[in-house]
């Protein structure tokens, strides 16, 4: 049995002894705490079967299952964070965070990634979560890093036959702690060269709203609170040709 | 048609950053920007006027030919309606 607590979620794990050694290093385990979501992975001749309360999933091998168990845990804990959740990636500076917000593709963790390899912080490759009064709170869970980026940054590759690897946060830099602060909201383009120039913070705070996991449930309480986040912060665009390339300049003007 | 009032919906949240607005309109999820000539109509629509007033409104704060601004002002009043944020004649 293997418990994690991540934002306002503790998920509790039934898995093989192999996988539990996969997963251990990727999901801190937890010694105390009511489970609010439980899982379990059972293997069977044909590989694993992924069970949860949405149904069962079949999947040919540890890395698949690895996956799917990663996902499950992603899914149920946004959907069971009581906050502002945007996607985005996220990192930080003496407490001063920078926000991406992407939707999946956008090439936010690979940002992420070449951010923490220059001394960012980690604070979440997937959500921007917004408390009341606008502070930030981690998301500090693994990162899905595409074959490309483990690459190019030089870190060990994905399982045979997979796209990506998951990765713990101490694999690729240091965790955010202590309070945190949204300070730059970085809208991301592609583009032949990394170009940073400033942008309009009501255009960014309807970004983040865009991209955002449950704002319909308060709608209204959603849009105040990331208006007032975005109102201590700067709005930036961001042209990225090349993510090192790109966080080199991010560290050199806003670090 | 110019005779009738150009309306703003009830219960719209306004949120400002730097003069320009969020709207979000009750019961709805999609938050509309408005860049800052468009937060000034939105602010004018607060009077209520016809659509000639709102034309003569925004020409004399703009300093622009009438008809200028009532071209410029029917894509706007377009987006706001297609949002359910304001009623009234169509431009």
């Amino acid at each position: 049995m293997l418990r994690t607590a991540l934002l306002d979620s503790v998920v509790e794990l039934n898995l093989p002894p192999g996988l539990r050694e996969l997963l251990a290093p990727l999901l801190s385990p937890v010694a105390q705490a009511a489970p609010t979501v439980a899982l379990r992975v059972e293997q069977g001749p044909d590989g694993f079967l992924v069970l949860d309360q949405l149904g069962t999933r079949a999947v040919a091998d540890e890395a698949a299952a690895v996956e799917a168990v990663l996902e499950i845990c992603n899914r149920e804990v946004l959907a069971g964070c009581v906050d502002v959740a945007v996607h985005a990636g996220v990192v930080a500076r003496r407490g001063r965070v920078l926000a991406v917000p992407a939707a999946s593709g956008g090439g936010k963790t690979t940002l992420v990634a070449a951010l923490l390899r220059d001394g960012w912080e980690y604070v979440s490759d997937e959500a921007l979560v917004l408390a009341p009064g606008g502070a930030v709170r981690p998301y500090a869970k693994w990162l899905s890093v595409h074959a490309w980026t483990l690459d190019r940054l030089g870190l060990a590759p994905p399982p045979p036959g997979r796209q990506e690897r998951a990765v713990p946060p101490s694999e690729v830099g240091a965790v955010a702690t202590g309070p945190l602060a949204l300070a730059h909201v970085l809208l991301v383009e592609r583009g032949p060269a990394s170009v940073l120039r400033p942008a309009g913070r009501a255009g960014a705070a309807a970004e983040l709203l865009r991209c955002s996991f449950n704002h319909y449930r308060d709608p209204a309480g959603s849009v105040a609170r990331v208006a007032a986040a975005v109102a201590g912060a700067q709005a930036w665009r961001l042209q990225v040709d090349d993510p090192v390339e790109a966080s080199a300049l991010l560290s050199a003007e806003l670090g | 048609m110019s005779g009738e009032r150009l309306e703003r919906a009830p219960e719209v949240a306004e949120h400002e950053i730097d003069g320009q607005l969020l709207l979000l309109r009750a019961g709805a999820v999609d938050v509309l920007h408005l860049d800052a000539v468009a937060s000034d109509v939105w602010r004018a629509l607060g009077a209520a006027p016809t659509r000639s007033e709102l034309v003569a409104a925004l020409a004399e704060a703009y300093e622009v030919d009438p008809a200028v601004v009532a071209e410029d002002l029917a894509p706007m009043l377009d987006l706001l309606r297609y949002h359910g944020l304001v009623t009234g004649p169509a431009c």
